[in-house]
């Protein structure tokens, strides 16, 4: 049984035309206990999706198939009462925004203790005692418990949710975008409050644009790419030896500070519609690299160095077309 | 509550004194309604004679002080009536309102969250109640179910409680996909409290609304239903069937039909008239505006 969240060959496949177009295809991730693993992508590259597929959350119009195990037990396809029991208990999520994430109509300790009822058989008092301790290991006071989603600053939201996603103690968490909707210096305090749940042994699956708050605070990083993961690995081979061109051109069209001023490099072109993906390599199109052998099938999920595997032909400081498995 | 124009004032008095010279007509009604109410739960303290007494020594006199609205073909004090009619009114009118708001809530919430078939079938089941005329269905029910005030009020319910349904429905359609939601079924809540705890409550101010508005419309209902023989049998007495009874007289003696025709008219006008004002109170859009 593999330790953590282990996600394989997902595909998500919705109705199209006559046929089906996949949002997600061929999506390989494995979050290990007390890991952090960042998930770089743009908008539109399946990154949430993939998120919910892994709490069995898919609209009912999107077909799954592939594997998502949670140590060991099976998501894809598990019956409603299953996910119900897993959900919180086993794997939980926090979303990007914090300020519409929470129900207007209860306090933070009515919802919490709601979800701790139902998962745990504790009295009244006792779960109220967890949920104060979820409350504190997420950096807020006992107070908030009694606090309605309205007054309490977007930071403190983010917060409350986290506490609450925790209060089960699951044992993956996954983070859509935690950060995106607060500012920097919040930002930087609930990614350290992050890393220290990662420190206590949970796994998280952090899901971001942000290439800084990867850097800042994962252990491995995957680039998601139109649907499939390009390249993944330890966060120091990814970032120091990046393999696939398009890792790189997010690399270079990011800010660095203290660099100097230099024009940021965009990658032409956009992501292509997951209803008209061209054949082959989805990056192709947009690629320096490309040559014929990228419109030829599905591009080979390559391991190039320990830990570290790229999908790409031409893997960025290999000869060219070497392929090592 | 009332309009942050007025949150310079402390105290709550304050800014209610505040509040009622700008609307000072909705003050009024509200005046109005709340002597109306009153009187409802007052009037067996009242020491006025039973208004169901049939005194044929005394019929059709005229207004006096004696008979301050008169009295009736039988003899009847009609101000009594007046009075203790208002009970029977208001308590129908929340009768009807909540028994279809019981009826509807329910169905709304489960053919909204559910969707599907479920939906469907109820939706189209709501749809058959909503193809009749508005006061065909409640008439046809109550001749079914047979006179009587308690008859006349299910009757009511009855033809009403799709709206409710529809209401709430398309409500939780729009709740269910708000992320709260969403991130309570990602940490695991179970569909039954999603349901009764996220979505129900979220739901359920446009029905208060329409519930509030529903309100008058109730009383004129379940009097025309009284006037048409559908409704209140006597010795009950209630609005319509007061001004029923005095259909053959009041040409000559006109405030046998007068007075509970104003009651009424007064009622549901009050009624409509205050629930407008607070609801346009409470609504962030509307505030600060004359």
């Amino acid at each position: 049984m593999t330790q953590g969240l282990a996600i394989d060959n997902l595909a998500l496949e919705f109705a199209h035309g006559r046929g089906r177009a996949a949002a997600v295809n061929g999506c390989n991730l494995l979050v290990r206990p007390r890991e952090i693993l960042g998930l770089v992508g743009e908008s539109g590259s399946g990154k949430s999706l993939t998120a919910l597929a892994c709490l069995g959350l898919t609209p009912s119009s999107c077909r799954v198939s592939g594997s998502v195990r949670v140590n060991g037990d099976e998501i894809v396809g598990a019956c409603e009462a299953t996910l119900t029991n897993l959900r919180g208990r086993r794997i939980a999520m926090i979303f990007q925004n914090p300020m519409t994430a929470l129900n207007p109509y209860f306090t933070i300790g009515n919802q919490m203790l709601g979800v701790i009822r139902q998962h745990f058989s504790l009295d009244r008092s006792q779960a109220t005692q967890e949920a104060a301790a979820a409350l504190k290991q997420a950096g807020l006071t006992e107070t908030a418990l009694n606090r309605y989603p309205h007054q309490m600053s977007g930071g403190q939201l983010q917060r409350a949710m986290i506490a609450m996603a925790i209060a089960c103690k699951p044992e993956i968490l996954i983070a859509d975008e935690p950060t995106t909707a607060l500012d920097v210096t919040v930002q930087a305090r609930i990614l350290g409050l992050l890393r220290s749940l990662a420190d206590q042994g949970m796994g998280i699956l952090l899901i971001t644009h942000d290439l800084g708050v990867v850097a800042q605070v994962a252990d491995r990083v995957a680039v998601m790419y139109s649907g499939s993961i390009v390249e993944s690995g330890d966060l120091n081979q990814v970032f120091s030896a990046t393999a696939h061109p398009y890792s790189l051109g997010l690399m270079q069209a990011s800010p660095v500070m203290g660099m100097g001023r230099r024009k940021l490099q965009a990658i032409s072109g956009v992501v292509p519609d997951f209803r008209s993906r061209p054949a082959g390599c989805a990056f192709r199109d947009r690629c320096t690299q490309a040559q014929e052998v990228c419109a030829l099938g599905a591009t080979p999920y390559t391991e190039i160095s320990a830990d570290h595997q790229v999908r790409c032909h031409f893997p960025i400081g290999k000869s060219q077309g070497a392929e090592l498995t | 509550m009332l309009s942050p124009t007025f949150s310079h004032l402390s105290s709550w008095p304050a800014r209610y004194v505040a509040w009622s010279r700008r609307n000072i007509f909705v003050t009024m009604c509200a005046t109005g309604f709340s002597l109306i109410v009153l009187a409802a739960l007052l009037a067996p303290f009242l020491g006025l004679p039973d208004p169901a007494k049939i005194d044929f020594s005394v019929k059709l006199l005229r207004p006096s002080s004696m008979h301050w609205f008169g009295t009736d073909a039988l003899g009847r004090d009609i101000f009594s009536g007046v009075v203790h009619g208002a009970r029977i009114s208001l308590l129908v009118a929340l009768g009807v309102v909540f028994m279809a708001a019981a009826i509807g809530i329910p169905i709304g919430l489960i053919s909204g969250y559910a969707g599907g078939w479920i939906d469907t079938f109820f939706m189209r089941i709501s749809d058959i109640f909503l193809a009749f005329p508005p006061l065909l269905l409640p008439i046809t029910l109550s001749a079914l179910l047979g006179p009587g005030l308690f008859n006349a009020t299910c009757a009511v319910a009855i033809s009403w409680f799709p709206w409710y349904a529809r209401i709430i429905r398309s409500s939780v359609l729009t709740v269910k996909s708000e992320l709260y939601v969403q991130s309570a079924r990602a940490i695991g809540t179970n569909p039954f409290s999603i349901a009764m705890r996220h979505v129900l409550p979220n739901s359920l101010s446009p029905v208060v609304v329409q519930a509030s508005l529903d309100f008058g419309f109730a009383i004129l209902t379940t009097a025309s239903l009284s006037f048409i023989g559908m409704g209140a049998v006597p010795p009950t007495v209630e609005w319509g069937l007061m001004v029923a009874s005095s259909r053959s007289v009041f040409l000559e003696y006109w405030w046998t039909a007068m007075f509970p025709g104003l009651a009424i008219f007064l009622t549901v006008f009050f009624a409509n008239v205050v629930v407008d004002g607070v609801r346009d109170s409470l609504d962030p859009k509307l505030r600060g505006q004359p």
